[in-house]
């Protein structure tokens, strides 16, 4: 097989690749390999789209096409279509302008689209271990009461304050 | 100070800031600390990586921003990273003042990307001691703050990243919404920005012809494996890189505990592999690890590719005693040090591909005192 890079020689390396259970693969020369650093497996490896390799074919959007829309964002003035073609977004303003696309587009990327990681730290909740140990407690109760939406509050505070703790201890 | 002012409003301040232009020299008398050996399992498991990725809030992120706003990001980051306790005997680099032979040197230790060795826009870099914590600026986004432990210690570098951002969360302030989470100018990173990878050494499961069967039906979804395998084709070095692909609707922890797992597993494979090994194939292994140790003592020309392939069998042949007296952490350097960018940082010049081969392997050598 030749080498899907150059062409040329004998292809006698193959880049391979499992994401979210989808495999795909790539075969290289060991010239290519060299002079695009792909011999230095602790540098991290590249990803493939389509039988590219990213970031040595330039990069590619790695977002599910969408339908068109005719939407701008309103301080950089990307457009919809844009950050389609790019795979990326131009400023935090525009996860405001495409709120309802992009939430759709999330859910799809990451099955979810509702942040439940730390906030920064100068915006999280604090609390000491009683109130930690209180809120715990409500926390049981609510869900057994299935007032969900308090539960997912109660959840947040209890986050702020163990991420607070990690790093103060 | 008013959140909302934080970031326009920091006044650029007369700090010390330790600068080099870049002091690759310095660089070469070290050894990055996450090669040294240390850490668990590592024996199999190279090293542990975490990253973060943030902007700042009030400027386009780095695809859409001028140049004047990159500047100004800089500048900002410039003035205050050396206030964080974790990140006071760090460097700053100016990425644009480098040449393409300096960024690949800092390409080859982890410490930038494949994208920023094309950077020709306003863009920096700090680097911690030991090389253990490093932060690039403007690159996708703002800042991508990346920590690296040797071994299976992803926890460990969690806590420091984590440290680190909580710290620069308190001097800046990062684009953010309670819906999205910390927002990155790809969708991919959105919510927690976090990427945890772990790279990790197969040999014995590749020897055993295990891997792709072991890859397919262990990748779970959510999870990336990537190496060089296949078939009938040269495998180089058998390292594996595992990291996450979902950033957002989990916790930063339930991440790190989900590759975690997935390397705990993978590493038991691996050691009962090797166990095999030695009981049913012994001859095998003991030739492909003297053949390794023949070729490296008397080859006069040696590619990267087996370069690399080369030291991961003695790493093997080290993790099952049938060689002594050679140091895990050199070979890791050397997985290093034989890379094309520093080779000729070593030696002070250009060096063209054949060149670099017949220097490699003297190098190899003179390093394990062959």
């Amino acid at each position: 097989m030749m080498c899907e890079i150059c062409g040329i020689r004998e292809a006698t390396i193959k880049f391979t690749q499992v994401v979210n259970q989808k495999k795909s693969e790539m075969n290289i020369c060991k010239v290519c390999a060299e002079e695009k650093g792909l011999t230095n497996p602790l540098s991290g490896f590249p990803k493939i789209i389509g039988g590219l390799i990213l970031g040595i074919m330039g990069e590619l959007p790695e977002t599910i096409k969408h339908k068109h829309l005719d939407i701008k964002c309103n301080y950089c003035q990307l457009s919809w279509d844009d950050f389609q073609h790019k795979g990326l977004l131009g400023c935090e303003h525009c996860y405001e302008s495409f709120t309802e696309p992009l939430k759709k587009l999330l859910r799809k990327m990451h099955g979810s689209n509702k942040h439940i990681g730390n906030r920064p730290a100068g915006q999280r909740k604090t609390g000491t271990v009683d109130e930690l140990e209180k809120l715990r407690k409500e926390l049981v109760r609510t869900i057994k009461a299935e007032n969900y939406e308090r539960a997912a509050k109660l959840r947040d505070k209890i986050r702020d304050i163990e991420a607070n703790f990690e790093t103060n201890n | 100070m008013d959140r909302q002012q934080k970031n326009p409003s920091f006044n650029h301040s007369k700090t010390k800031i330790k600068t080099v232009s870049i002091e690759a020299g310095q660089l070469l008398q070290q050894s990055p600390g996450w090669l040294d050996g240390s850490g668990k399992y590592s024996d199999v498991v190279i090293s542990s990586r975490v990253r973060l990725a943030r902007n700042l809030k009030g400027f386009p992120f780095p695809n859409r921003a001028a140049d004047t706003a990159l500047h100004q990001v800089l500048e900002i980051i410039k003035s205050c990273y050396n206030k964080i306790d974790d990140l006071k005997d760090s460097v700053f680099i100016n990425i644009n003042e480098l040449d393409e032979l300096d960024r690949q040197f800092l390409m080859e230790r982890r410490l930038i990307s494949p994208n920023f060795i094309k950077l020709d826009r306003p863009g920096g870099l700090i680097i911690g001691s030991d090389e253990l914590i490093s932060i690039m600026i403007n690159e996708e986004d703002h800042l991508r703050i990346q920590s690296i432990q040797s071994g299976l210690e992803i926890n460990n570098a969690w806590q420091l990243i984590h440290h680190i951002d909580d710290a620069l969360a308190n001097l800046l302030e990062f684009a953010y919404s309670d819906q999205f989470g910390y927002l990155t100018a790809c969708p991919t990173n959105t919510g927690t920005g976090i990427r945890v990878s772990v790279f990790i050494n197969l040999s014995a499961l590749a020897i055993a012809e295990k891997v792709e069967k072991i890859i397919k039906e262990m990748a779970p979804s959510e999870v990336a494996i990537r190496g060089f395998y296949g078939e009938g084709t040269d495998i180089l070095g058998n390292i594996f890189q595992i990291s996450n692909q979902l950033t957002l609707g989990r916790t930063e922890q339930s991440i790190i505990n989900r590759i975690n797992n997935m390397a705990e597993q993978l590493i038991e494979f691996e050691q009962n592999a090797r166990e095999e090994l030695l009981d049913e194939k012994a001859v095998i292994v003991e030739d492909k690890v003297a053949r390794a140790v023949g070729t490296l003592k008397y080859a006069k020309i040696l590619t990267s590719v087996e370069g690399v392939n080369f030291i991961s069998l003695l790493r093997l042949g080290v993790a099952l005693k049938l060689i002594d007296n050679i140091d895990t952490r050199i070979l890791n350097e050397l997985l290093v040090l034989i890379q094309p960018a520093h080779l000729q940082k070593l030696q002070g010049r250009d060096l063209n591909s054949h060149d670099r081969d017949i220097l490699r392997v003297k190098l190899i050598r003179k390093r394990l005192n062959f």
